[in-house]
């Protein structure tokens, strides 16, 4: 069961809700009508940010972000007759940090286990990651004054004397196994967030872990124990994911996304931001001529090898992680650029990351979330709308829908 | 080598661009404080690979004390120690870093000092240590030998839930888990005006005059009111006489000479004025229709219509139902109790909180404008509630947690005194909790971090006439400390002991 720690509401009456993704390039709103155990999208909503607003996550001008929230939710919700208050947000980029913490116990007897001794255990666990998570935020950015909320905390498996099991309560058991994710994020991003809703006239259900969002939805398609590499790439951050056995164990997060590549185009062909951005979308939705395509992808190489490397110097960062899986998934607007797909599949940059096989590299979209997300709109097919469509699955979860 | 300075938002691509456009293949950059750059050392660890590949060292530079910090990291981590000071340098030190190749370490310079010759240096040699020994005793003397202590412990978050109850006339009781709760109570007056759901049926009596045939030997007088009757295709009209009238007997006819011995009669007749019992165009009956009166036998007495009747008509009009006063009052009931709730809470005091869901509310007056029944388009209602709602005080929580709080701080911890945050729900009316108008279960989780418990005064005690070795023993031991400090002054080789005086014993304990 998630455990969404601090001052969160939980609307009894109501089945309709929204998602928010804030990123460096704007705001996504997605409006969701519950139905039992699954969401259906009514309404899709985005609002661009000016340059600076928003930076690897962190909301740098508070009032032109709330401006754009507003406008995202009025365009998400323009076609339903009601207002919708209810808001999930989710957090990526510098802004995130999601970990998962082991422990295991040697009873030395075989007494029944009991709540009260996997609360205690959880507990532990949970002050463990903790402090795990500040060495990492001091590690990654020298920083030990960061004050860090725990925004998503949920057990990933547990295992009663080395076997895995769903329903350790009661079970008789010599050792217990338990992992947890937990997502952290600093206060003050966490009480910028609130203060944004507030002011916003919206009540907030969550703040959540878009990285878990999106591999609790995709364990639907792929299978509850899922092994794999997640790689969303958002507009100023390259977020990577490494799942094991459906779990997060632990995420890095590059500071390159979709935005750069905008940039390379508008600084190589003389271009505003806005029209280099038209461009790489049309380019990604293969709506240019050939020649055009062409100025497009040579504008894109620097950027584009920068963030291989990138992407291979993240790899090695994850110094407990012995083998990754072959299965690495793409996520995330600036995923759709083909040439992402096309580099990372051609270069030999693989060969000294440690996968089990040689890695394939799928894209994921709406299309995979369908178990538990439909859309009724049409609007958000586009792959910009996939991680706030997967947000929606913590609404389940906090309505206890068994996940 | 040339010099680059970077602005304070430009990130890892800008940075790049900017390096790329240089010719020198010897870079020297600058990063200014709070550059986005030190956001993740990733950035720092990709700017050294892209560099590398452009065949250029880069040297760089930084006043921000995070940068230098992370500079240092990845100078450790790729092994380049050329003049790199320690893992955290003092402010304002510019710290650089270089690859791929090492600065040349530079020649120090060397100064000569002038040499004097002395015959006795022995001698000398006594002299000058003695005089030292004299003035270090006299700094002793003048300057009382302090003793400072620094203690970094490190805080843990504990987060602990607990159920307690808020009870009207009690006073709060550890033991019971209970806080006193305090009734608050306010008068609201509202009114609603609902559109009206009943019909009604208005419109006016047929009108006119009947002639009444009395067929006994006796006058009858009829009067006002009674009943008449009239039948066709067995649907029966009634109609009242509006006025006392007396029909006179029969009277026999004149023997007829060719029937003698048989009597005819002439039945008494009155003419009367009649109108409908009901409104209707259906009461308009024509000239000559017969009617009964009133449990009369029609060979006794009878009527017809004189003329036909007029006046009679009806439509159907809009009207109050007994579901519509219903309605009203439970419309107007929730909009009071929403009421109720807002004006209890502006009379909540300082710290004061209403318990949500424990808001009663009782009719004191209501009025309706119309009765059921009345024509009328809509029903307003004026009502009057007496609302009283349970409440407690922050601070009872506050103290509660506070005396509980014992039973769950692991051993060798206590509360810390900063960050506290209460969070207090209601738990409402389940098969668990209670929620009334004298009682509540609320759910109090409290957030806060614990630090290692140290008594100063014990430590200082602990401390007082040890030397510096068994100072910093007795600090090391303290459980879940995380790094000291330990210093005398002044610092004499030879007189390095704590003083017995615990006032010049200074702890200071720091919560990391």
């Amino acid at each position: 069961m998630l455990n969404l720690p601090f001052g969160l509401t939980k609307s009894k009456d109501s089945s309709k809700f929204l998602t928010l993704d804030i990123s460096s390039e704007g705001v996504k709103c997605v409006a969701f009508y519950n139905e039992g155990d699954s969401n259906k999208i009514i309404g899709v909503g985005k609002q661009t940010l000016e340059q600076g607003a928003v930076r690897s996550g962190n909301i740098i001008e508070t009032e032109q972000v709330e401006q754009a929230v507003e406008a995202a939710v009025t365009q998400a919700t323009k076609d339903l007759e009601e207002t919708i208050e209810q808001t999930i947000v989710g957090v990526s980029g510098d802004m995130c940090l999601g970990l998962m913490t082991t422990a295991r116990v040697v009873r030395g007897n075989t007494q029944q286990v009991s709540q009260e001794e996997l609360d205690t255990l959880t507990k532990r666990i949970t002050e463990s990651a903790f402090n795990e998570a500040n060495t990492k935020i001091l590690q990654a950015t020298g920083n030990e004054n960061v004050d860090l909320e725990l925004i998503t905390s949920t057990p990933v498996y547990t295992k009663i004397n080395e076997k895995y099991t769903s329903r350790p309560l009661g079970t008789t058991a010599e050792s217990i196994e338990l992992a947890l994710y937990c997502a952290f994020s600093p206060t003050y991003h966490v009480k910028t967030i609130q203060k944004i809703a507030k002011r916003s006239g919206l009540s907030l259900l969550a703040i959540s872990s878009e990285m878990y969002a999106f591999v609790t939805a995709l364990k639907f398609a792929k299978g509850a124990h899922l092994d794999c590499v997640i790689v969303d790439m958002g507009s100023d951050t390259t977020d990577i994911g490494v799942v094991f056995g459906g779990g997060i164990v632990t995420t890095q997060t590059l500071n390159i996304g979709g935005k750069h590549f905008t940039e390379g185009i508008s600084q190589k062909m003389g271009i505003t931001y806005r029209e280099a951005d038209n461009i790489k979308k049309s380019y990604a939705q293969g709506k240019l001529a050939k020649s055009e395509s062409l100025i497009v992808q040579t504008c894109l190489q620097e950027v584009l090898e920068v963030w291989l490397d990138g992407v291979q110097l993240t790899f090695a960062e994850f110094t407990g992680v012995k083998t990754f899986s072959p299965d690495v998934y793409l996520v995330g607007g600036g995923t759709q650029l083909p040439d992402v797909l096309e580099i990372l599949e051609k270069e030999p940059w693989t060969h000294s990351i440690p996968f089990k096989n040689p890695p394939e590299f799928n894209q994921i979209t709406m299309a995979d979330l369908t178990t538990k997300v439909s859309d009724a709109t049409g609007r958000a097919q586009f792959g910009e709308f996939t991680l706030p469509a997967a947000l929606s699955i913590v609404f389940l979860e906090m309505k206890g829908e068994e996940i | 080598m040339i010099r680059v300075t970077a602005e304070i938002h430009d990130d890892l691509i800008t940075v790049l661009n900017k390096i790329r456009e240089l010719n020198d293949s010897g870079i020297e950059l600058e990063l200014p404080e709070g550059s986005v750059l030190f956001e993740n050392i990733l950035n720092l660890k990709l700017l050294k690979k892209q560099v590398d590949k452009m065949g250029k060292t880069l040297h760089l530079e930084t006043v921000d004390e995070t940068g230098q910090y992370l500079l240092s990291l990845l100078d450790e981590e790729i092994g380049v120690g050329t003049g790199m000071p320690e893992a955290v340098l003092p402010k304002q030190a510019p710290t650089h870093f270089s690859t791929p190749a090492a600065e040349p370490e530079q020649a120090r310079p060397k100064i000569a000092l002038p040499k004097i010759n002395i015959k006795n240096k022995k001698k000398l040699v006594l002299i000058g240590v003695g005089g030292l020994a004299i003035v270090l005793i006299l700094a002793a003397v003048l300057q009382t030998p302090k003793a400072y202590a620094k203690v970094v412990v490190t805080s843990m978050p504990l987060t602990k839930s607990i159920t307690i109850k808020a009870i009207k006339g009690t006073v709060s009781n550890v033991e019971a888990k209970s806080i006193r709760a305090t009734t608050l109570s306010t008068d609201v007056t509202d009114s609603v005006t609902i559109p009206t759901t009943g019909t009604k049926l208005i419109g006016k009596k047929a009108k006119g005059s009947v002639t009444i045939y009395n067929k006994t030997d006796t006058e009858k007088e009829f009067k006002k009111g009674t009943v008449l009757v009239n039948e066709t295709d067995g649907n029966e009209l009634n109609y009242e006489l509006t006025q006392t009238v007396t029909v006179a007997a029969r009277t026999p006819e004149p023997e007829d000479p060719e029937n003698p011995g048989v009597i005819t009669y002439t039945a008494g007749t009155v003419e009367a004025k009649i109108e409908s019992s009901d409104v209707g165009t259906k009461y308009n009956i024509d000239a000559n229709e017969d009617l009964t009166i009133d449990d009369k036998k029609s060979s006794e007495f009878s009527a017809k219509t004189v003329a036909k009747l007029e006046g009679g008509e009806s439509e159907t009009v809009k009207a109050v139902a007994d579901a519509d006063k219903t309605k009203a009052s439970a419309d107007l009931l929730t909009t009071l109790t929403t009421k109720s709730t807002s004006a209890l809470k502006e009379k909540l005091g300082r710290g004061q909180k209403l318990i949500d869901g424990s808001v009663k509310v009782a009719t004191s007056t209501q009025n309706f404008d119309h009765v059921v029944g009345d024509q009328a388009d809509t029903l307003t209602l004026t009502q009057t509630v007496a609302a009283q709602g349970l409440t407690y005080f922050e601070d009872d929580v506050a103290r509660l947690v506070d005396k509980m709080s014992d039973g769950f701080i692991p051993e060798g911890f206590k509360l810390s005194d900063k960050e506290k945050e209460i969070d207090t729900k209601v738990l409402g009316q389940t098969d668990t909790s209670v929620l009334n108008d004298t009682e509540a279960d609320l759910q109090v989780t409290l957030k806060t971090f614990v630090v290692p418990s140290i008594d100063e005064e014990e430590l200082k005690n602990e401390l007082a006439g040890k030397n510096v070795e068994e100072a910093k023993k007795v600090l090391g031991s303290i459980q879940n400390v995380k790094t000291y400090e330990f210093r005398l002054t002044p610092n004499i080789p030879f007189l390095q002991k704590v003083p017995k005086n615990t006032d010049k014993i200074f702890v200071t304990i720091e919560r990391e």
